[in-house]
């Protein structure tokens, strides 16, 4: 500035001068960044697709990987997705977005990713040791394999974590486990598992042989632990699961008279079952061995 | 002079900054999280309150937990449901809630404040194990009919061996057929002969009916996908949201009509007529003629997407200047976006229609809002989130109204030759038909997923003009029927209360003035 006029050089150094001079800076270190999303991806994309997570759908380092050079594939896969991920939900078809909006995404998409590496998600349940997960006794309704789709598992407070689990479309007792149920893999997807609930140690045929069909009508709770309520043709049954000293007592009981019924004749090495009948009311114990 | 000049570069490139600064719903409204409680996931099911104004929320994994706002404590009132996904305060205090395998009523018979019988109100319908067999609800009537809404199983996945409910094999179809793994053959194989929702065991896709003191549900309506909301009206209409997938070109809101047919097909295997093939391969004419449409489409992305929970719009909340406008508005929770979804009726030659535009647009409501609910004097929302394997969040945004009003359309109805929006204050705008973007398309009903904009058409307008708090814009192209309007209002309008809050609306259009 030293050797040009004095009245240009005292215009350059203006404040006003100098404001211009800092918007055309901030002007051209903008168009260096990356661009913003366009609309289609924030509107469509963005809430499925992080940038380097996969979270719903895989990240899109993850989708510029697959697709590096495939424009017409990545359209054809928005705009008919098929399904290779069985952790993740069905990708719904863009039908709704155009072509020139998928070509857009998709270019936004190769950018965005250059340079990005994808990071690693990691999964563990942040929520077992919550009180309604881990206590025990608790009643758990779930998906359960081997059982009816609305059964449920009562978490038993004996030293090798014996569970029963019992159906309630059937209204009867249809296997004991022992170990720590987790169902984390059904709570963390849409529904689309089975709970695993540990070593089998006892499994019982019907104890009600008459066919009619039973109709559930709710459970009471006493200190966590269940008495069902079914009806068997017009008989009111009452079945409670009791614990003394490790031991399980289900006590199955009718106002009336018992419908046609069988004792249990399972046996099992970790499980000694006995069972009794007196009057209305039919006791089954599990001593664990 | 130059000095001049050089401050007019910076006033221009400044000015864009200046108008940038345009309407803040945070200005309006207030934003807070309500603490969530301890070790417990924080997907909410479903929100309402109970007779001490504390809330009664139901989360993802089964507790149904009250809050007290005041102290700010959690109490645990019963637990182990499965995905519970609606509750309802009845007028003695038990609490319906429902749930993946039964309607439940929670009784506390000691009265120490936990549930001690879970009683089974009704678990008349089928369970195929398919995950997304969801269950919604809970709304009554003023006779005391509870209603339910029973989601589609989805061909993301087969069903088990065990089943809840007779399996309907309509089509040939067997139960075998939708059962995948070891012998019985890989889903990826088997899905191909599967529609992409279907309902196969009783009542899928179906509005349900439970009268008092029974536990059998009647089949109300068929027709729906994924009805996450149900509202009833004062005058005991049934109100439902379905969300956007096969058959629904967009997600829809059904006025329900009893023993109505509302679109997918999938559920016509429990109507009173079933059909005597796979209801998906029926010609489309013939669904398409038997259908119920829906009062409002809500295109897919752009307006909104997997919507939610129905409210009725209280002025206490939202400004609505004149009751009569309030009156019949709703407001709409959605899954994937920072928004809320509002749906402004209208009537046009005795047909109900409307438009949609949106609320609360603003990243501090933040995504998956599944559940809403007032606070008792209206002037706040309490929005539950969830996410499951979707887009979503989790815990429960409060939004409070800070009383200070702000311009909004409070009404739009279709016209002979266009559109008529009325504001709730005077406004100024630009009567420059440049200024409005409009554009029409079809939306197609179809067993294809969504819909593509059919014939998108750009309507240019003829005509703007104002008068105090009306703008009515005339098309250079009469409205046509079956079309979908998406209109932007130009940013610039603007009142003595704000700058306009929402711009954009689609209006479906079913019927138009000869």
């Amino acid at each position: 500035m030293r050797n040009l006029p004095d009245r240009l050089s005292s215009y350059l150094t203006r404040p006003s001068y100098l404001c211009l001079l800092w918007l055309g800076v901030c002007s051209a270190s903008a168009q260096d960044k990356p661009k913003e999303a366009p609309t289609v991806f924030t509107t469509n994309c963005a809430f499925c697709h992080l940038l380097d997570k996969d979270q719903v759908g895989p990240s899109l380092v993850e989708i510029a990987k697959i697709y590096k050079g495939d424009e017409a594939g990545f359209i054809q896969w928005c705009v008919d997705p098929g399904k290779k991920r069985p952790n993740m939900p069905q990708m719904p078809a863009m039908a709704h977005v155009s072509k020139d909006d998928l070509k857009i995404t998709y270019d936004y998409i190769m950018g965005v990713t250059k340079g990005v590496k994808k990071s690693a998600v990691k999964a563990t349940d942040a929520y077992a040791k919550g009180v309604t997960m881990s206590a025990r006794p608790r009643i758990i309704r779930t998906f359960i394999p081997d059982s009816g789709p609305a059964s449920l598992y009562i978490a038993l407070p004996t030293s090798a974590k014996h569970n029963i689990v019992w159906d309630t479309g059937l209204c009867r007792l249809r296997y004991i486990t022992i170990g720590e149920p987790n169902a984390w893999s059904y709570y963390r997807s849409n529904g689309n598992d089975l709970a695993r609930m540990g070593e089998k140690v006892y499994t019982e045929e019907e104890v009600f042989t008459d066919a009619t069909a039973p109709d559930f009508k709710g459970y009471h709770v006493k200190d966590g632990l269940p008495t069902f309520i079914y009806k068997i043709g017009d008989r009111e049954i009452m079945e409670s699961i009791t614990l003394k000293d490790g031991v399980v007592y289900r006590i199955i009981s009718s106002k009336g008279s018992l419908p046609k019924y069988r004792l249990p004749q399972e046996t099992s090495k970790s499980l000694k079952t006995t069972s009794r009948v007196s009057q209305q009311t039919i006791t089954i114990i599990h001593t664990p061995q | 002079m130059i000095n001049g000049l050089l401050l007019a570069g910076v006033s221009l490139l400044l000015s864009p900054l200046t108008s940038m600064a345009a309407f803040s719903w945070e200005d309006h409204y207030n934003f807070e999280n309500i603490p969530m409680p301890e070790g417990v996931d924080p997907q909410i099911g479903g929100i309402t309150q109970n007779a001490n104004q504390q809330l009664v929320v139901c989360f993802h994994r089964g507790e149904i937990m009250i809050y007290d706002e005041p102290s700010k404590q959690w109490h645990m009132y019963a637990s182990g449901l499965q995905e519970p996904l609606g509750v309802y305060v009845e007028k003695s205090g038990t609490i319906l809630v429902i749930q993946r395998g039964e309607l439940t009523r929670l009784h506390d018979k000691d009265k120490d404040g936990t549930a001690d019988f879970y009683e089974t109100v009704s678990s008349d319908w089928g369970l195929s194990g398919n995950y997304h067999e969801f269950n919604f609800g809970i709304v009554k009537d003023s006779q005391g009919n509870i209603y339910l809404g029973l989601g589609t199983a989805s061909n993301g996945a087969g069903v088990r061996e065990e089943i809840r409910g007779k399996w309907n094999d309509t089509g040939g179809l067997s139960h075998e057929d939708f059962i995948s793994g070891g012998e019985h053959g890989e889903w990826s194989v088997k899905k191909r002969k599967v529609a992409r929702m279907y309902a196969r065991v009783p009542y899928r896709g179906c509005i349900l009916q439970i009268k008092p003191n029974s536990s059998k549900a009647h089949v109300y309506a068929t027709g729906v996908r994924t009805p996450n909301g149900l509202y009833m009206d004062e005058n005991d209409q049934l109100w439902v949201s379905d969300n956007q997938g096969d058959w629904l070109g967009a997600s829809k809101l059904h006025r329900i009509q009893k023993d109505g047919f509302h679109g997918h097909p999938a559920s016509l295997l429990w109507a009173k007529n079933s059909p005597a093939i796979t209801p998906s391969k029926l010609p489309v004419a013939e669904l398409d003629a038997m259908r119920i449409k829906a009062v409002a489409l809500f295109p897919q992305g752009d307006c909104a997407n997997s919507m939610t929970d129905v409210l009725p719009l209280s002025q206490e909340f939202i400004p609505v200047a004149q009751e009569s406008n309030a009156a019949k508005q709703l407001m709409i929770g959605e899954m994937n976006h920072s928004r809320l979804i509002h749906y402004l009726p209208d009537v046009v030659n005795g047909t109900e229609q409307g438009a949609a535009g949106h609320l609360i647009n603003t990243p501090s409501l933040v995504k998956g809002n599944n559940s809403l609910i007032y606070s008792n004097d209206q002037k706040a929302i309490y929005v539950g989130k969830t996410h499951l394997k979707w887009p979503g969040d989790e815990g429960i945004k409060k939004v409070t109204y800070k009383d200070k009003p702000y311009l909004l359309v409070e009404s739009v109805k279709l016209t002979p030759k266009g559109f008529e929006f009325t504001f709730n204050s005077s406004i100024e705008a630009s009567v420059d038909v440049q200024d409005y973007e409009i554009s029409s398309y079809g939306v197609r009903y179809h067993a294809g997923y969504g819909s593509p904009k059919v014939n998108l058409t750009t309507e240019p307008s003829a005509k703007v003009t104002t008068a105090g708090n009306t703008l009515t814009i005339e098309l250079l192209h009469k409205p046509k029927g079956n079309k979908v309007y998406d209109i932007k209002l130009p940013a610039t309008i603007t009142s003595e209360l704000s700058d306009l809050s929402s711009c954009r609306f689609w209006y479906t259009a079913h019927s138009v003035y000869q």
